[in-house]
Formats: C-alpha cells, sequence, structure tokens
C-alpha cells in the first residue's frame, strides 16, 4: 500500500543542516499494523508525517498504492489525505472551541457528506468509541482517555485506508493506553492499515511489524506475524 | 461547512474578549470618521445636482489680465446676453441674473432679504419645486415668487399667491404681486435668493441702460449639443472688441463658457472674481474629514491587523488540524478573511452608532452645511458602506488570512512553531501607526497654535473696535451722527462712500508701463483713523482739501510692492486712463476680510466729499463696544423709524474665518486624541500579547537572577525601538503634511517650529509608557515558578 525507496529529508536551517531521514526503503502492505520506534530524534515522527503527506522530503520516492506522490501539489496532498488517511496525536489536537461531536464530524465536512449522513455516521463511531453521552462537551471537559478516544473516532469517521498514530498512548495513563491499543487493533482486523510511532515495547507488541530507526535509518525489522491482507 | 466556521468564530471571538472590542471598537470610530468623510464629500460633489438640465447649462465667463495674471470672472457684460440670443445658433436659451438685495415689508412688518432679478426662463433652467402659483408668472414684470422660507416667516405659513410685498430701496417704493411659492433648495444649491423678479427690474431700480456695455451681470445659456461650445466660445470672442471699445480701462481678454456642473466648487477653489452665488465648501471643511478618516482608518486597520495576527497564535492548533484534515488553503483564507470581515460587519455596527451622533456634531458645526445619516435618501451611503465594509475587511484582515493559512501543519502539530505577539510584519504596522498618530498629534498642535496665530494677526486695523452702518446719503449721515454724538464711549466717527470690509470696488490704475486692478475705498477724513489703520509714510487725507479730493491717493503696502517704489510719497499714477493722481500716504495693508485665505491685493483710498458719505463709522473700546452698538441701534430706531437698521459689527465679517479656524482646530484635535487612543489600545494589545508569548523567558531570566527593571528594560527595549523610528517619520510626515494642509488653506499662516514636535513626541511616550507600564511590570514580576509549571 504504502511503498518508500531511498527516502531522505533534511532540515536546513542558516548553517546546519541535518539529516532526519537517511536514504530509508520501506513498504508496507495493505492491512499491516506497523510500529515505528527509536530514540528522540531518530526521525520516527518525521517518517510518520511524510507518509501522511504533511511534510514534504528532500530525495527519493514515494507510491502511495500506485501513485508517486512526490511531486504532488498541496491541493491533490489534501485530497489524499481527507479521503484516505486518518490521524491520532500522542497530544489529541483535538479543536478546542468544538464540541465532541462537531470534531468528529469535521473530517466529513470536508468530504462534503450530506448532514443526514453525517449525523448517522458520527453517532455510529461516538458509539463505538463508548464517548456518545460526551457528544456534547468541549474538549477540555473531558479526561485524557476520553480525549484520545475521541481522537480516534476523528480518525475513523471517515474510514480512512490508513491511520496514522503518533505515540497515541503517550499521553494516558496504562489503563486508558490499554484501551486505545485495543481499539487501534481491533480496527486493524477490520483491515485498516496502521502505522504507529511509540515509545512504549508494550504498545509495538500489538503490531505485526517492528521498525526500528536510529539517526534517520532503518536498523531493524522484526516481521512479529503474519497478517490478513 | 459554513455553520462549523460560524460556529469556531463565534467562540473564538468569545474567547478574546478584550481584543475583539478593541478591534471593533477601534474600527467602530475610524468607520464612523469614514461615514462623515463621505457625506461631507457627497454633498459637496452634489451642488446644484438636482438641477435636470445641469448639464447643459453654461456660464458666460471671461477672463481679464489683472496685475499681469490671468483672473476669471463670473460675470460678462450686460448687454452681451440679448446680443446673442438668437444671433449665435447652437445656444438654446439665454439667462441674465442680478442681485438686488433689499429691505421688503409685508404688513407692517420690515425685513431684509436676497432677491435675484433674472430673464423669466430662468425658472425653465433650474430646477425649483413650485408649491403654489406658477413659475411663469414672472414675466410679469409686477410678480414676484417667493421661498418656503418667507411664506414660513412672512406670512404665516398661508398661500401668499396674490398679496403684496413692498420693496423698499431708499425712497423707492414697488409693490410687487406673489406669483408663486418655490420650494426652498437645499443648502448645496448655487441659488439661495429667497425671491425672484423679472429682470427690467434692475434696470428700473437702478435706472440702467440694457445696452450699456460697462455694466455687468451674469448670464446662463443652454447648449444641446456639447460639440458646439467651441464654436460658441468662438463666436463670443466677437464680442470682446466691442466691450473694449466701450469700457477702454476694463478690459476683456476672451470669453469662455463654465460648465453649470461643478461651477460651484470650482467657484470657491479657483477664486473665481464676482461669482454671486453660493460657493461649495470652504477648502478646510472639505478636506480636513477626507484626511482624517484615512489616517484614523489606516491607524485602525494596522491595530485589527496585528491584533489579529497576535492572537492568532491561540487558533493555530485549529488551523493544523484543519490542513490534516484535509482543508486547502484557499478555504483556510477564506475562513479567516470571512471572519474579519464578520468584525468588521460589527465595526460598521458601532460605526454606525458612533456616526448617530457624529455626523449632526459635524453638520452642526458648519453653517452652510446640512448632512444626516439618511439611508432612504441618499442610495449612494448604502454603497458606500458595502465598499467600506469590503474595503476594510480586506485590507485588515487579508494579511493575517494569508500568513496563519501559510504554515506547514507538521509544524504546528509537532508544537516547533511559537508565533504571536510581535514579528517584523507587525512591528512595521506599528511603527507606521505611531507615526501616523504622531503626525495627528502634530497637525492638532500645530492647527491650534495656527489658530491662535490667525486671531493675534495684525489685519492692519481694528475691526472689533468698529461698529458700522449704511446711511444711504450724506443727509442719513448727518442725521446719524448728530444723534450720536455726545456719548463718550465713542472715541472717533467717520463718514465714507465704501466701507473697507464690505463695500469696495475695483478699478484699473496704470504707473508709466505697468497696470493693475486695484480695490479702491472713497473715505473721508478720520476714516482710517477710526477703524484702526496705520499710516507707516506719508500723511492722511486733510480735512476739507480739494485739492486731496481731486489729486490725492492713500495707497497700500502691497500696492508699493507690487509697483516696486522706494519712495512711493508723491508717485504719480493714472486711474481708470484718465485721472492723474499722487501717492500722499501709505498704510499698512489692510486685510478686509479679516482673513488671511487670499493674498492681500493692492489697496488704493481716496478722499471724498461729505455730500457723498453714504457710510458712518463709529469706533470706541473694545470693551465698550456692545454698548455703543446698542446705543446706535436706539439712535438708529430714532433717526429712521421706518427704516430697517444697518448696524453692523465691522468684526461680522471676520465670523467666517473665526468659525472656520475653531473648527479646524477641533478637528485637528479631535483627530489627534482618537489617533492616539486607538495606538495606545493598540500598542497595549500588542505588548500583552507579546509578554504572554515571552513568559517562559521571563521566568528563565528570573531563575537566573534577572531583576524586574532589567526585564523591564529587555521587554520595553522593542517597542521603544519601534517608537522611536515612528517619532522620526511622524514628525518629517508630520511637518510636511501640515505645511501643505495650512498652504491649502490660508495664504499666510503659522510658521512651524519645533515646540509641537516636541511636545508630541513626548505626549506619545508618556501615553505609551502609561499604558503598557503597569502591564509590563506586572510581568517582570511575577513569580517564575508559576510561570514555568504553566509553560
Amino acid at each position: 500500500m504504502l511503498k518508500i525507496k531511498n527516502l531522505t529529508k533534511l532540515y536546513t536551517t542558516d548553517e546546519v543542516e541535518t539529516t532526519a531521514l537517511n536514504e530509508i526503503t520501506l513498504e508496507i502492505q495493505e492491512g499491516e499494523f506497523v510500529a515505528v520506534m527509536g530514540p528522540s530524534g531518530c526521525g520516527k515522527s518525521t517518517l510518520l508525517n511524510i507518509l501522511g503527506l504533511l511534510d514534504n522530503f528532500s530525495e527519493g520516492e514515494y507510491f502511495f498504492g500506485e501513485h508517486e506522490v512526490s511531486k504532488y501539489s498541496e491541493r491533490q496532498r489534501a485530497r489524499l489525505r481527507k479521503g484516505s488517511i486518518g490521524f491520532v496525536f500522542q497530544s489529541f489536537n483535538l479543536i478546542d472551541e468544538l464540541t465532541v461531536f462537531e470534531n468528529v464530524e469535521l473530517p466529513l465536512l470536508y468530504l462534503k457528506v450530506p448532514s443526514s449522513d453525517r449525523k448517522k455516521r458520527v453517532e455510529e463511531v461516538l458509539e463505538r468509541m463508548n464517548i456518545m453521552h460526551r457528544r456534547n462537551h468541549f474538549p477540555q471537559q473531558l479526561s485524557g482517555g476520553q480525549q484520545q478516544r475521541v481522537a480516534v473516532a476523528r480518525a475513523i469517521v471517515a474510514k480512512p485506508r490508513l491511520i496514522l498514530a503518533d505515540e497515541p498512548t503517550g499521553n494516558l495513563d496504562s489503563t486508558n493506553g490499554e484501551e486505545v491499543m485495543k481499539l487501534l487493533s481491533q480496527l486493524n482486523e477490520e483491515g485498516t492499515t496502521i502505522v504507529m510511532v511509540t515509545h512504549s515495547p508494550y504498545d509495538a507488541n500489538y503490531a505485526h511489524r517492528i521498525v526500528n530507526l536510529f539517526d534517520g535509518k532503518i536498523v531493524t525489522e522484526n516481521i512479529k506475524e503474519q497478517f490478513h491482507i | 461547512m459554513l455553520k462549523n466556521y460560524f460556529k469556531i468564530t463565534f467562540r473564538s471571538l468569545m474567547k478574546n474578549k478584550l481584543f475583539v472590542f478593541i478591534n471593533v471598537f477601534g474600527l467602530g470610530i475610524a468607520l464612523s470618521c469614514c461615514i462623515v468623510a463621505y457625506l461631507n464629500w457627497d454633498y459637496n460633489i452634489s451642488f446644484d445636482s438636482h438641477n435636470v438640465n445641469a448639464d447643459k447649462i453654461y456660464r458666460v465667463n471671461f477672463i481679464r489680465i489683472t496685475n499681469g495674471r490671468p483672473v476669471k470672472n463670473g460675470d460678462c457684460p450686460m448687454p452681451l446676453g440679448e446680443s446673442i440670443r438668437g444671433s449665435i445658433s447652437q445656444i438654446d436659451k439665454v439667462v441674465r441674473i442680478y442681485p438686488i438685495g433689499g429691505n421688503f415689508k409685508v404688513g407692517d412688518e420690515l425685513f431684509r432679504t436676497s432677491v435675484y432679478a433674472i430673464d423669466p426662463d430662468f425658472f425653465n433652467l433650474f430646477t425649483f419645486n413650485m408649491l403654489s402659483g406658477d413659475k411663469s408668472e414672472l414675466k410679469d414684470k409686477s410678480k414676484i415668487l417667493i421661498s418656503t422660507d418667507l411664506v414660513e416667516k412672512h406670512f404665516n405659513e398661508t398661500d401668499p399667491v396674490g398679496q403684496l410685498i413692498t420693496y423698499i430701496n431708499g425712497d423707492q417704493i414697488i409693490e410687487y404681486i406673489v406669483g408663486g411659492v418655490f420650494e426652498k433648495p437645499p443648502p448645496n444649491s448655487s441659488f439661495q435668493a429667497n425671491a425672484y423678479v423679472h429682470f427690467d427690474n434692475v434696470l428700473d431700480i437702478r435706472e440702467w441702460d440694457e445696452n450699456d456695455w460697462s455694466l455687468f451681470n451674469t448670464t446662463f445659456i443652454t447648449v444641446n449639443n456639447p460639440d458646439d461650445i467651441p464654436e460658441i466660445e468662438k463666436q463670443l470672442q466677437s464680442y470682446v472688441e466691442i466691450q473694449n471699445r466701450a469700457k477702454e480701462d476694463y478690459k476683456v481678454n476672451e470669453y469662455y463658457l463654465d460648465p453649470f456642473a461643478g461651477m460651484a466648487v470650482r467657484a470657491e477653489r479657483e477664486n473665481i472674481w464676482n461669482h454671486w452665488f453660493n460657493q461649495s465648501l470652504p477648502t478646510a471643511a472639505a478636506v480636513a474629514p477626507g484626511i482624517m478618516a484615512i489616517l484614523i482608518l489606516l491607524i485602525a486597520c494596522f491595530n485589527f491587523t496585528n491584533t489579529s495576527i497576535a492572537i492568532a497564535n491561540r487558533r493555530i492548533k485549529e488551523i493544523g488540524i484543519r490542513k490534516v484534515m484535509g482543508s486547502h488553503r484557499n478555504q483556510l483564507i477564506a475562513q479567516f478573511l470571512g471572519e474579519n470581515i464578520l468584525l468588521t460587519f460589527f465595526a460598521l455596527i458601532v460605526g454606525l452608532l458612533i456616526s448617530e451622533f457624529l455626523v449632526p456634531a459635524y453638520s452642526q458645526m458648519w453653517p452652510f452645511l446640512d448632512i444626516s445619516l439618511s439611508y432612504k435618501e441618499n442610495a449612494g451611503l448604502i454603497g458606500f458602506l458595502v465598499l467600506l465594509l469590503i474595503f476594510t475587511g480586506i485590507i485588515a484582515g487579508s494579511y493575517p488570512a494569508f500568513y496563519v493559512s501559510g504554515f506547514q501543519p507538521s509544524s504546528i502539530l509537532r508544537g516547533t512553531l511559537k508565533f504571536g505577539g510581535t514579528n517584523k510584519f507587525t512591528r512595521v504596522l506599528l511603527t507606521l501607526q505611531y507615526a501616523i498618530s504622531l503626525i495627528a498629534i502634530i497637525s492638532g498642535f500645530i492647527f491650534t497654535q495656527n489658530a491662535q496665530y490667525q486671531k493675534d494677526y495684525d489685519m492692519g486695523f481694528k475691526m472689533e473696535s468698529v461698529v458700522f452702518a449704511y446711511v444711504e446719503d450724506e443727509n442719513g449721515y448727518n442725521a446719524l451722527r448728530n444723534a450720536m454724538s455726545g456719548n463718550s464711549k465713542i472715541t472717533e466717527m467717520a463718514g465714507s462712500r465704501n466701507s473697507a470690509t464690505s463695500s469696495w470696488y475695483t478699478d484699473p490704475i496704470k504707473f508709466e508701463s505697468s497696470e493693475m486692478d486695484v480695490r479702491l475705498l472713497d473715505i473721508g477724513d478720520e476714516y482710517l483713523k477710526t477703524i484702526g489703520a496705520t499710516i507707516i509714510d506719508g500723511r492722511d487725507f486733510i480735512k476739507d482739501s480739494q485739492s486731496d479730493v481731486e489729486n490725492s491717493v492713500i495707497v497700500n503696502e502691497e500696492l508699493v510692492h507690487s509697483f516696486g517704489w522706494e519712495n512711493p510719497i508723491g508717485q504719480q499714477i493714472i486711474l481708470r486712463d484718465t485721472i492723474q493722481l499722487y501717492v500722499a500716504g501709505v498704510v499698512k495693508n489692510i486685510f478686509i476680510d479679516g482673513a488671511l485665505w487670499n493674498p492681500i491685493e493692492p489697496m488704493l483710498m481716496r478722499y471724498v466729499k461729505q455730500e457723498n458719505y453714504r457710510f458712518l463709522s463709529v469706533k470706541a473700546d473694545v470693551s465698550d463696544i456692545n454698548e455703543v452698538h446698542d446705543f446706535m441701534e436706539a439712535k438708529w430706531k430714532e433717526v429712521f423709524p421706518d427704516k430697517l437698521s444697518n448696524v453692523r459689527y465691522m468684526e461680522e465679517e471676520k465670523a467666517n474665518q473665526v468659525l472656520v479656524n475653531k473648527n479646524i482646530k477641533v478637528m485637528f484635535l479631535f483627530l489627534g486624541i482618537v489617533a492616539t487612543i486607538l495606538s495606545a489600545i493598540g500598542l497595549f494589545s500588542l505588548v500583552s500579547l507579546n509578554i504572554i508569548k515571552r513568559m517562559k523567558e521571563i521566568g528563565v531570566r528570573k531563575v537566573l537572577g534577572a531583576s524586574i527593571p532589567s526585564i523591564v528594560n529587555i521587554v520595553n527595549k522593542e517597542f521603544l525601538i519601534i517608537l522611536s523610528i515612528a517619532s522620526v517619520l511622524g514628525s518629517v510626515a508630520g511637518y510636511y503634511m501640515t505645511d501643505m494642509l495650512m498652504g491649502s488653506i490660508w495664504t499666510y499662516y503659522l510658521p512651524i517650529g519645533p515646540l509641537a514636535f516636541v511636545f508630541a513626541i513626548l505626549i506619545m511616550f508618556v501615553i505609551s509608557a502609561i499604558t503598557v507600564g503597569g502591564k509590563v511590570y506586572k510581568a517582570a514580576s511575577a513569580n517564575p515558578a508559576y510561570t514555568l509549571r504553566d509553560e
């Protein structure tokens, strides 16, 4: 589903050039659950941002499905993102001024889903995340676990083929963290491809494959089990 | 999606109430100033626009070379109108006009009003709304058409058609029958006369021959095809010679047609001589509101932009999330621009509310102005408001919208992007904003100083110590003078044929090969002394001297200067190509209109015998002048019980100048205060947001041992640099702008000194220090344990 070849990402400031990703080659199959691990600053989040078309890369190739996306315009990237990719962040990144319902509804608004359909789908996903009773609350009125469940609901409401999760349990206690990981695992079992950046070996265990990064390079890849396509 | 945008807009505005208030209120004041400026501009530009034939009407003007320069005149020789009627085929209609002010009587009530003698087609050329009677009645020279003003004042609002109204001019008494009533035209109309009579009346009253080429009146024509204008102007030149032969000492250079559309505005701006009609607004009243509005709008827009950028920091996560969710940049631009236009809309509502007070207040400042916030009657206002809304929304809101929509979502969500407070752009805007404010404060100071300068300027005579009256003839003069004598408060009394401020005439004089038109006053002995003029060379006229009557003149300094005389006394000049006169004395320049708007003109005074006296002038100490005025009024009633009093303060002539000076001062003080308040609140919001952004830095510095003064210094340093740059820019721009503005209003005005600049800069710094001092000190003295924990 995703294929990157010799991908390099350089950050250039006035005097210093930093290599965040160094000629990485990686392929992720449809339905796979991949965990990306490594120490802070090794390039995990940069890789995830590039996979999510939020960031550009300096050299190499990136195939999203059949399409090479490195030359995509901002408009094409936005179109691909809103239709195919869901994001889950460590710090939840919910919009404080919108209620739970409105936050989850947002991707469907950009997809121009009709109002009645939108309501139905948001309610379904809120039910599934067990957060329906909080639908009219604002993010700051929720616990961390609840906020992350809303973030996951928002990530999946548009039924994306790919979910990119950046340390989804990083700001949660173990109980809530476990709950979120089970949710992601369940989504994966239903066919959604998941790429997750994590520091936690425990969370990484939910993945089929663990990719270890160090100084911008893939140093090891551990395939834990086969997965269903 | 729109609903989603509205929700988030409303909720984020509610989170930033203070800054929203600052933006909306500041912009509201600016927009209300723009509304006043628009209504003022519209009033001026709409002069005479109610006349449906305005585009076809032209006035026959002429140009005469006076003192070496071409001078436009708004009149033409009296026989010209009849000569061109029918003889120039391209001309459709010809209308002659002559103003004949006079006293009228209705029943026992005596009053003075303005009357025009006109050809009957006048009412076919110009648009008047007849309320009763018929405009064709004016073909009968015994009929008079009167305005609703006269009806209200003198006919108890009953229909006066058919009633008698008596015209009194000295011994002349003419009975007119009211033929119709017209609605008084709006104040921005050239024709403000309250009554109109047939043109033949002026010939009867003045005993004039309408074929006399030395007489002048205003003549309007209509031309159906504007392409004919050059041909008509060409044919008009054939009348130059006839006129010049008839009046060799007053030669016309050429005739030209002056379009009626815009005539009133040109008359004000181009100083057209012998324009007898209502003029457009004085330059000061026409220009100042627009300049004020632009300056205040710029300051408010800069404030708006700066605050929007600064508070966008609080929306940054939303921008990132929207981009992640698939929002295009255009959608974000539209969202933020829409929000800013919505805020501008709120500001416009505030502006309209403020305008409810500001518009009538401004209108009341000028007696000749009548503007109101009427949406129904002024469709242009609605259009202007819509344009103003869009323009202001885009000017103030486009940069923040483009700026924030350009951020990379990965930087936002990674938390590496921090902005808010100030950046290069906001610093530039704040500098400009303060520079403009300084211009406003400097203008306020300089116009205040200038108002005093104008008040204190030596006009060459003591008009505030003089009252005078038109007494018609020698008998009237003697009667009133005798009645006045014995009043110990009166220090001087004098007679004259003309009066310095209200009755002078213009004639040509020659010195060797130089020729010029000069203003003339025919005066009696002691007149110069009575009005407080100063002889600076030579002597005053000698009482009852026949030689002075025939040969002597007193000239003003400007005339001496114009002819380049080193020793003016004894110089010979020729008046009207025939009369030889010798300079007996030089009088200090007299600004006869009591104002410094126009350049001083060369002036000449001749001595006349008592049999020619038409005016009695009386001098008293300023503190006694009101008492003497009342005394003269009382004596007038005793001496002329059947005549309307003509007693006037000479200072009345200065009233318009005093009003303009006062109003300009008020307007620029208002501008200075509003600009300062807006800039101060702009600085307050920027400093506040900058402090929020720098709380961590302040905390760390304190932990590392920084003192409160050193932190205050760090926070203030940036703003001190901004204020210093703004001081230089504002001072330079302020100097040129005020000099240009004063130059466009007055010929003689205050030389700009450094004091206004020093005070203005001082005020700006002090107000800024007061505005942000508390905020900065509070931040500097905050406990770092809390600020770092919050961070």
